[in-house]
């Protein structure tokens, strides 16, 4: 037995509410109109307990209808083994499609990576039992949403990315903070910057600056006062959507730790440059790559543990028995109230 | 033996009280071949011996000329009763409100006696009293006060509460000469006071007759989950768990209507259980061989001693 929908169980909470109404009923007990109480003082009544049910077979029935819809809501799947062979294969998928600049820069053969890169997720989501793909030019800031996703649909989950694999798509710490039950893939596009695309290089050094825990990224060291000025500009336009940070300043060079994809850093501060007066020289920085190596440590599988508490959406649920018992349980309910109701009662 | 058996139910439903009270007074003829209305004629003669004192007019001379003894005439009622009924009207007695109620069971019980005496040529007056409100019709006789008896009592409905001792003695004052007291009651209230009341009433020379009517959902508790019980006259509530209190109230109901039975025996008065599931026609006949069996006893005592 598998329920879909386990989280209908919160509904059991509303058992409270019959077994309160028998509890209380005593103080709201029918009325019934008798000739006289005079033998019934006499009489050492035993005074209805506070602590006792009041009907407890009607109220029995009750919960039994409210287990029931519960149950009903909670989508239950009786597990055949045809229905477990499903199970087994079933994989949730979240595919993250690098769109960063640097991809659009590339080519594989003579189709830009890009393209290549959608192609791949277009073949990895078909053959997934449930999918969902991310386009994004910041990777990083969509794969804990992807995992998110992944958690909620239970099962086997694979978190893939494809990418061109450029430093500062992914980092450690991102992988690190996806739960160890996803797997995680890295589905590299390998390719070569397109001449007419590629941006000149810098006319100015590159230097990466020393990694930490908290900043990571590449460092552009700036010649000039003139370029200097620029990224400040950036750093303190609200509409710049690139995390730069200032961490030094030798003689008229800044030492600036950009956040993120240095290829789209660089398209940008051109971009920035273009309406500056007076003109800047422009700079950029060509890609640096994730070392394989790093990557393939990166890489892990799903946990197969996982799989026995799979949530199967294709299949359909056998709610609709429970349904049926829980129309039995409500007739019975109305006979047992009628029952009750035809006690003679009061004029 | 009575062939008739009228439905409380049926009988309760009509709405013709006077239809209602001649139906029962006719089922209590069928099959009989001696009817017991005339048990209820107080009409009674027999002999003892004369002695000083006696009015001379009740000789019997011819019984002298026959024995040589002197034997007076007694009469212990002139041939002319004269009834009253008193009738528990309270709200106790619209028990139970589904059926045959108690009150429209004595009503029945009471439009069919006032028939029987009105027919026999018998004064029949009628006396209630709820709540200090009186109603009362005098003893008299006739198909016209008939009509007016079973009136009075169809516009009865039942509310507040019987002062069964101050009705009876009433009722006793009410009636000039000696006659004949019929409470229909449930006899919940004033218990000792009625009897009291009864006794004063018995003192005063009246025949005292007590029809006590229950239902009988009254013996047991009907209802089996907890019921706030409230009080039909006083309006109290209770709440009572009736699996519990179920055994401990039969006994004291039992226990009341034993009382009722042993001190009405007591004290000579003729007391009699109406159940309202019992047919009315052959409760009534039931009623009325059971006085005449009584008065019967009376003369065979009367005649030994």
């Amino acid at each position: 037995m598998r329920w879909l929908l386990p989280m209908a169980w919160v509904g059991l909470v509303a058992v409270a509410v019959p077994i309160l109404v028998h509890l209380l009923s005593r103080d709201t007990a029918a009325r019934y109109f008798f000739p006289s109480l005079r033998f019934l003082d006499r009489v050492v009544v035993q005074p209805a307990r506070r602590t006792r049910l009041t009907d407890p077979w009607l109220l029995l029935v009750r919960c039994a209808i409210i287990v029931g819809a519960v149950a009903a809501l909670a989508r239950p799947l009786w597990t055949t083994a045809a229905r477990e062979r499903t199970l087994a294969s079933w994989t949730a998928r979240a595919v993250i499609v690098d769109t960063s600049v640097s991809m659009a820069a590339r080519r594989v053969g003579t189709e830009r990576a890009l393209d290549a890169a959608r192609a791949r997720a277009d073949v990895l989501l078909d053959s997934a039992s449930a999918a969902i793909r991310i386009e994004t030019g910041q990777p990083r800031e969509a794969i804990m949403g992807a995992a998110r996703w992944l958690t909620w649909q239970g099962g086997r989950g694979e978190l893939i990315l494809v990418t061109d694999g450029q430093r500062g798509t992914l980092e450690a710490a991102d992988v690190a903070a996806v739960p160890a039950t996803i797997g995680i893939r890295i589905d590299v596009i390998d390719g070569v910057l397109d001449p007419a695309a590629a941006l000149p290089d810098p006319p100015f050094p590159v230097r990466v600056l020393e990694r930490s825990d908290s900043v990571t990224g590449e460092a552009f060291p700036l010649l000039t006062r003139a370029q200097s000025e620029l990224v400040r500009r950036i750093e303190t336009d609200p509409l710049s959507r690139l995390p730069i940070q200032v961490v030094r300043v030798v003689g008229d060079t800044l030492d600036v730790l950009a956040m993120g994809d240095a290829y789209d850093l660089a398209a940008t501060l051109r971009a920035t440059q273009r309406s500056l007066q007076p003109p800047l020289a422009v700079f950029e920085s060509d890609t640096v790559r994730i070392p394989a190596a790093v990557m393939d440590t990166w890489e892990r599988a799903a946990e197969e543990a996982v799989v026995a508490r799979d949530i199967a959406r294709d299949e359909r649920s056998d709610a609709r028995w429970v349904w049926a018992l829980v129309l039995v349980l409500l007739a019975a309910e109305a006979v047992m109230r009628r029952r009750l109701a035809a006690v003679v009662e009061a004029p | 033996m009575a062939a008739s058996a009228l439905s409380p139910a049926v009988v309760a439903a009509i709405d013709d009280l006077a239809l209602a009270a001649r139906l029962v007074v006719e089922g209590t003829r069928v099959g009989e071949h001696r009817s017991p209305l005339q048990g209820f004629s107080t009409e009674f003669r027999q002999h003892r011996p004369y002695q000083q004192g006696d009015d001379l007019k009740y000789l019997d001379w011819k019984a002298y000329a026959r024995t040589d003894r002197l034997y007076t005439r007694q009469f212990r009622e002139t041939t002319n009763l004269a009834a009253m009924l008193v009738v528990d009207t309270s709200a106790s007695m619209a028990f139970p409100a589904e059926g045959v109620s108690k009150f429209r069971y004595a009503s029945i019980i009471a439009a069919a006696l006032a028939h029987v005496l009105t027919t026999h040529g018998d004064t029949v007056g009628l006396l209630s009293s709820v709540d200090d409100q009186w109603s009362y019709l005098p003893p008299r006789g006739g198909p016209l006060h008939r009509r007016t008896l079973i009136n009075q009592i169809d516009q009865w409905t039942p509310a507040g509460q019987f002062d069964a001792p101050r009705a009876i003695e009433r009722g006793a004052e009410l009636l000039k000469r000696r006659g004949v007291i019929i409470v229909l009651s449930d006899l919940y209230e004033h218990e000792e006071e009625t009897r009291r009341a009864l006794r004063r009433a018995q003192r005063r020379g009246h025949d005292v007759v007590v029809w006590h009517v229950i239902a009988p959902e009254e013996r047991a508790l009907p209802v089996t989950a907890d019921r706030t019980f409230v009080d039909l006259e006083s309006g109290a509530e209770r709440v009572i768990d009736p699996r519990t209190a179920r055994t401990a109230y039969a006994a004291a109901f039992s226990a009341f209507l034993e009382r009722w039975a042993r001190s009405s025996q007591q004290d000579g008065i003729d007391y009699a259980l109406v159940s309202t599931d019992e047919a009315p026609d052959r409760a009534l006949r039931r009623l009325l061989v059971q006085r005449s069996r009584r008065l019967h006893a009376d003369v065979v005592d009367a005649g030994v001693r």
